[in-house]
């Protein structure tokens, strides 16, 4: 397993990644995403995101990517909370096995459990809530976290909520109705609580 | 438009100097100038009050205003004129219902003792705000204090050079493992003087207290400053209780006073501004400091060689 903390040398090799039909199981050619009908602005639009977002060391903005033969093959990039320990998983991106995402997230857990963040949002289209969990999640992590969804957006509607609305939405309307997910670690798993307070 | 001594102090955002916000990823970023190590061995905090008010009178001509609050910090501004001979029009903003009655009244005996005619705007901060008058210079602005918008909403209809003071402010930094000071210059408050200058063209200067790198140097060097950043368990968080008590050290004749705002009649309000003003302003999610921290200060004010044992 080769999962590093991706980085702007991994620019082109994301890049296909981007190159897909799909965002969150829905076509990109969608009019919601483009009201041009074009799929390849949206795919270059969140490319660009993620780059200048994930990839230019910013202290709240992180991608992990699984790496063969010089090219990412599955990512996830988040972001830190200011405000909580918690974080948000805004992007995922793969070329097709889920083996490799599962291991993508669970290097993505541990780099925030170890900085005490042990709850993070998630989103998906409503039909699509079981999927996400079933397909990139371990086992062992699968075990660990429970859930709870936290709220629904209707199709093509603003998400009233500033964090998730910036960073899960990205300020797209998604054109079918998407769910907000909290996940969080067991209390049975919380052994040693993280120290919220310092001098 | 110099802000500082041939503006030294800049910040950026997106690396665009003196801009403002346009996503919630980019950086902010503090830099200062240096120090001429030469001078700096001959000079002291207090010469350098007067060098700026020598240098900002050159600048902004005798149409200049100071915005006279009654705190310390304008106090040593207006004083500091006065010191070189200097006259300036001296402006307070007295709001409706008597609420900063108090700082009204040692602004008035502070002007009489100088023997300065206090120019007096009668202000009703509140309609300033229900009127949407706050929110829309906020949003233009990126401003999302109050008590700034009050004095930059002033200095449009008075159309004149003016100085607000501006301390120096220091703020404990804290992360999970460890403490940091630094110098703290807000985005959404102190930056934006520069964008209310550059915008309407009219001179202004709201970092009088790191005019000159000099004087940044002295005030670092002073024994409190010294105890507030390198003792960790000093439980202090900000510099702003221990302000009053280093200026009066520091400027003679400074009339003691408690630390206030300005605002202590208006606590809930100010809250309910800071933050509903905040909504007209793009989110900030990435975490780069309001400012800079102390050792980056000094590396750039001292230069490389800069051996921070010595200081």
């Amino acid at each position: 397993m080769t999962v590093v903390k991706l980085d702007s040398s991994h620019k082109d090799a994301v890049k296909e990644l981007f190159q897909t039909k799909k965002y969150m199981g829905i076509d990109v050619a969608d009019s919601s995403f483009n009201p041009n009908g074009d799929g390849d602005e949206f795919n270059e639009v969140l490319y660009n995101i993620f780059c200048s977002n994930y990839l230019s060391d910013l202290n709240n903005f992180h991608a992990y990517g699984y790496l063969e033969d010089g090219k990412v093959k599955a990512l996830i990039s988040f972001y830190e909370s200011n405000e909580e320990p918690s974080w948000f998983y805004t992007i995922y991106r793969s070329s097709g096995n889920n083996n490799m995402l599962r291991d993508v997230l669970d290097e993505v857990i541990k780099h925030n459990e170890e900085r005490g963040r042990l709850k993070f949002y998630t989103l998906t289209t409503s039909k699509h809530t079981k999927l996400l969990r079933r397909f990139h999640w371990s086992k062992y992590n699968n075990e660990r976290y429970g859930y709870f969804d936290e709220f629904l957006v209707p199709a093509k509607n603003k998400c009233l909520y500033i964090n998730p609305w910036e960073l899960l939405f990205k300020r797209f309307l998604i054109p079918e109705d998407s769910i907000v997910r909290c996940n969080f670690l067991k209390q049975e798993y919380r052994i040693t609580l993280p120290i919220g307070g310092n001098l | 438009m110099n802000f500082t001594q041939n503006n030294h102090l800049t910040y950026t955002i997106g690396d665009r100097l003196f801009g403002h916000r346009e996503t919630p990823y980019e950086k902010y970023k503090v830099n200062v100038g240096k120090i001429d190590h030469d001078y700096y061995k001959t000079s002291n905090w207090l010469e350098q009050q007067y060098r700026t008010a020598d240098i900002v009178f050159k600048e902004f001509g005798k149409d200049l205003i100071v915005f006279f609050s009654g705190g310390t910090d304008s106090e040593i501004v207006l004083k500091a004129f006065h010191q070189i001979g200097v006259k300036p029009r001296a402006v307070f903003i007295k709001f409706k219902n008597d609420y900063n009655i108090e700082d009204f009244k040692i602004a008035v005996s502070i002007a009489e003792e100088m023997a300065i005619n206090l120019e007096v705007i009668e202000f009703d901060v509140k309609e300033f705000y229900r009127s949407g008058e706050a929110a829309e210079f906020a949003k233009t602005l990126q401003c999302r204090q109050i008590a700034y918008l009050t004095v930059y909403y002033n200095i449009l209809k008075l159309q004149s050079p003016a100085v607000m003071g501006g301390e120096m402010l220091l703020r404990r930094h804290v992360t999970s493992t460890d403490s940091k000071w630094y110098y703290c210059i807000r985005e959404n408050e102190d930056a934006s003087a520069m964008r209310f200058s550059l915008k309407y063209k009219i001179p202004l200067v709201n970092e009088w207290f790191s005019y000159t790198p000099e004087m940044i140097g002295y005030y670092l060097e002073d024994p409190t400053i010294q105890w507030l950043i390198s003792d960790r368990y000093n439980y202090k968080l900000g510099s702003v209780t221990s302000k009053n008590e280093i200026l009066e050290r520091l400027f003679p004749n400074i009339t003691p006073k408690i630390k206030t705002t300005g605002y202590e009649h208006l606590l809930g309000f100010n809250g309910e501004t800071y933050r509903e003003l905040y909504l007209t302003h793009p989110r900030r999610l990435e975490s780069s400091l309001d400012g800079i921290f102390i050792d980056d200060l000094k590396f750039q004010l001292y230069g490389p060689d800069y051996d921070s044992s010595k200081t």
